[in-house]
């Protein structure tokens, strides 16, 4: 009983924070305008967060995946900051110029200090890029870049060995968080837990699994901002208790379980966030497995399963179906693609592929939601002919039976998401999920197209149609199910929450507390 | 065998206690699907990037070899650095292992107390509606899970009254006031079990020592109820009580996992489940080692105890 308490709390904090904290387009649940010429006056307050899991480390060339990437914001400010379509706009970098197709020219913010007093110019950025190639890093985004050459204190140029469109995105999220070189220096590998960036807060102090304290960074080169005194993270684990806690105002903010909203929504005092998700909840498949190297039965089961009946019942509404990888207002996400529930055309197609009863494998965590959809899944699947066996595996044994040993076909779970297209596709259909090497030389030709040009326009009508024989003609892979309601939830008493992509990186900086 | 000898001999003990439990744990954690490298990549991890992290870490060493080299750093005081939050083990475990104590000793003393004193009254008062109520609460104790329990309270008393606050840890010696606030629901939900285990245990103890002679010599005497199991029952009654409180504080150490997540108090037990999750050996192995340390102390403080209330117990 202990170790499935373990493995949900792990799961839990898989599926909701990343769910919560990466949070996209609709522009809903803005108190006001984030505004920051008007407001200088404003107070700040210490806002209290519950959250349900801790950052592993405050260094961004350790930290991998994108649940931590907003807490890490608020320390580190990012080169390129993304809006509520997940366009780029400026940050630390104040202007980006493509001279050619293989060189890119940053133009950087002047008069932005670390936090320890040292100088943010074009040799920190270096370092930093630098660093995020170097052997210790956990990260490849940057390994295109073949040369640095610094123009001047605040202007440098990158050149690359290949044009990449996801560079400037990269540049937005994780590897675009800029490290203190001094500091870097000065703490050797005691940095990851002595942070020091130029964002708008300043790490003050942190218990493992218990809190984390940032403070205001009086010298934060955008004037005025923060408002906020200081930001206390809580680690609270317990979906329960991080409800009560808000409800009783004794946290201002909250990421709040689908199970946990319908007892609060009738609270006058708690706005919910209404912004969707990166996130999505996924089966992903081997396809090196029998039946699952057949597109028909790929299709078939995308076909069979109700995801309006999983979001109803499992997941109380808070979710949106998923037929494509990208959510709705995202910029990548194809209008016209309308997916459906289709048990007859699932069958038919079984049928024309020659099968007659399937029986398959079916590998989950030992998640209450997750088993739970695994069922549902399971009767609407029994339905066009296919017979699943739900088993679980723990949350680190299950990625590593997928992943690494190849020894399960199937691994029905919650993927994190990625600020741009490019890098989903390199996480969804590389190594990492596609154990099987499902390939479709339309799709990677697609994905070449889209990498080699910078325009937004064109990149997105390749993604369309990628997207339209993902859903179609040869699903891979993944077959992606839910994609969910953002879980964040805060007492009235903050004000000018924004919630989306950067909540809990630069937006907060807007946050301020009523006096 | 003296008494002092015996004690000697449960320090001695505790040298193959702690070389099979952290070799059994490292080898459970060791053979299970799954390591740190792939806890700490996630939802990002590459084959690739997995095996390059597993060998950074020092995973990809034999396994007596890595066990090795976490003994022999133990046994040099050092117990290593969490292998997913690169901080040195032993620093996170002492800052934590009082918040636990704490809550888990004031716990003991709340179930402790209030279970003997129910027990009394409800031997005071055979089958009376005193002692009806008494066995009603000592069986919802038992009955209730400790976690339910303390949801139900934080609704109640955080919630719906307002009265205390519904996370949080201070400890008594540093603001006392603020810690009965902080602690209080925490304890009744950690001390809820215990405490219908020692009401029961105290209760038959009670009353299968008052049909002895020499209690009823005492009634002979014209000595009151209460008279008699306060001054002949209640010491020869506590030693089988002891024995189920020293049995409960452990059980306690470990049920303390469901109660500091349920009330954010950031004890043993937080991080015992997250190290599990992740993988993470060396800490795992630290709250063991630290564990059997705590464990074996209180042992010796039973004993002791023992000694105490019977001096008569040969060891």
């Amino acid at each position: 009983m202990t170790a499935s308490r373990f493995t949900k709390k792990f799961v839990v904090i898989l599926v909701v924070l990343s769910a919560s904290l990466l949070i996209t387009g609709c522009p809903a649940d803005v108190d006001d305008v984030a505004d920051p010429i008007d407001v200088k006056d404003r107070y700040g307050g210490v806002l209290t967060v519950g959250m349900q899991s801790d950052v592993p480390t405050f260094d961004p060339i350790l930290l991998t995946g994108m649940l931590h990437v907003p807490n890490l914001q608020l320390i580190y400010d990012s080169l390129i900051r993304l809006d509520e379509q997940y366009v780029l706009q400026p940050g630390l970098v104040r202007e980006w110029d493509y001279s050619d197709e293989l060189t890119l020219v940053l133009y950087l913010e002047e008069n932005v200090k670390f936090h320890d007093g040292t100088a943010f110019d074009a040799e920190a950025v270096k370092f930093n890029i630098n660093r995020y190639n170097s052997d210790e890093s956990r990260h490849a985004y940057y390994q295109n870049i073949t040369e640095i050459v610094i123009l001047d204190e605040h202007s440098l140029e990158l050149h690359l060995s290949e044009p990449d469109a996801a560079l400037l995105y990269a540049m937005a999220s994780l590897c675009g968080m800029m490290v203190s070189p001094a500091a870097v220096e000065q703490y050797g590998d005691q940095y990851s837990v002595n942070p020091v960036g130029a964002g708008p807060f300043e790490f003050a102090s942190w218990e493992p699994l218990h809190e984390v304290k940032l403070k205001k960074y009086d010298d934060y080169w955008m004037d005025g901002l923060p408002y906020l005194d200081e930001i206390v993270i809580k680690i609270m684990t317990d979906a329960a208790s991080r409800a009560m806690a808000l409800e009783t105002g004794d946290i201002n903010m909250a990421t709040i379980e689908a199970t946990q909203r319908g007892h609060l929504k009738g609270n006058p005092n708690i706005v919910f966030s209404t912004a969707g998700s990166l996130e999505f909840g996924e089966v992903v498949l081997n396809t090196s497995f029998p039946y699952f190297d057949n597109a028909s039965v790929r299709r078939a089961i995308s076909l069979a399963i109700d995801r309006e009946k999983i979001i109803s019942m499992l997941l109380m509404n808070y979710a949106k179906p998923a037929y494509q990888y990208f959510p709705q207002g995202h910029w990548a996400h194809n209008p016209e693609l309308i997916g459906e529930h289709n048990p007859e055309l699932a069958r038919q197609l079984l049928d024309d592929a020659g099968f007659d009863e399937i029986e398959l494998d079916w590998y989950t965590s030992p998640h209450a939601a997750l088993i739970a959809g695994s069922e549902i899944i399971a009767e609407d699947l029994k339905a066009v002919g296919i017979n699943i066996n739900v088993k679980t595996l723990e949350m680190v044994a299950l990625m590593d039976a997928f992943r690494n040993q190849k020894s399960i076909p199937t691994m029905f779970t919650v993927h994190s998401g990625t600020v741009h297209p490019l890098i989903s596709f390199a996480y969804l259909l590389g190594a990492t999920n596609n154990p099987g090497e499902w390939y479709n030389d339309r799709v990677f030709n697609l994905i070449s197209k889209a990498r080699a040009t910078t325009e937004m326009e064109e990149q997105q009508t390749y993604i369309y149609e990628i997207s339209d024989i993902l859903y179609g003609e040869d699903p891979g892979n993944i077959i992606p199910i839910w994609t969910p309601v953002s879980g964040l939830a805060h007492r009235d008493s903050v004000k000018n929450v924004k919630y989306d992509l950067s909540m809990f990186g630069t937006s907060c900086m807007f946050v301020y507390l009523e006096e | 065998m003296g008494f002092w000898h015996f004690i000697l001999r449960r320090l001695l003990f505790f040298i193959p206690v702690f070389l099979i439990a952290t070799l059994l744990a490292f080898l459970i954690i060791y053979y299970l699907p799954g390591n740190v490298a792939v806890a700490i990549l996630g939802d990002h991890a590459t084959p690739e990037s997995v095996q390059k992290l597993e060998f950074e870490l020092g995973l990809d060493q034999p396994i007596l070899v890595q066990y090795g080299v976490w003994l022999g750093g133990v046994l040099r005081g050092d117990w290593g650095n969490s292998l997913y939050r690169n901080v040195p083990c032993r620093d996170i475990i002492m800052r934590r292992l009082p918040v636990t104590l704490e809550l888990v000793l004031l716990a003991m003393v709340w179930s402790s107390l209030s279970g003997i004193i129910l027990g009394i009254v409800s031997v005071l008062r055979p089958n009376s509606a005193v002692d009806f109520i008494a066995r009603l609460i000592s069986m919802l104790g038992q009955s209730i899970p400790n976690f339910v329990l303390g949801i139900m309270l934080l609704l109640f008393f955080s919630v719906k009254l307002g009265l205390l606050p519904t996370y949080g840890f201070v400890s008594i010696f540093d603001n006392p006031l603020r810690a009965f606030t902080t602690l209080l629901l925490p304890i009744i939900a950690a001390g809820a079990p215990g405490m219908a285990i020692v009401t029961r245990q105290t209760r038959s103890a009670l009353l299968e020592i008052i049909k002895e002679d020499y209690i009823k010599m005492a009634f002979i005497k014209g000595y009151s109820k209460w008279e008699v199991i306060r001054r002949h029952a209640l010491k020869n009654a506590l030693i089988p009580v002891l024995t189920v409180i020293s049995l409960s504080f452990i059980t306690a150490m470990g049920g303390s996992v469901i109660i500091e997540n349920l009330f954010v108090i950031p004890g043993l037990g937080q991080l015992v489940v997250d190290s599990l999750i992740t993988k993470d050996f060396p800490m795992v192995l630290g709250i063991i080692l630290t564990n059997i340390i705590v464990v074996l102390l209180a042992n010796i403080l039973v004993d002791i105890t023992y000694k105490f209330l019977d001096p008569r117990i040969e060891y």
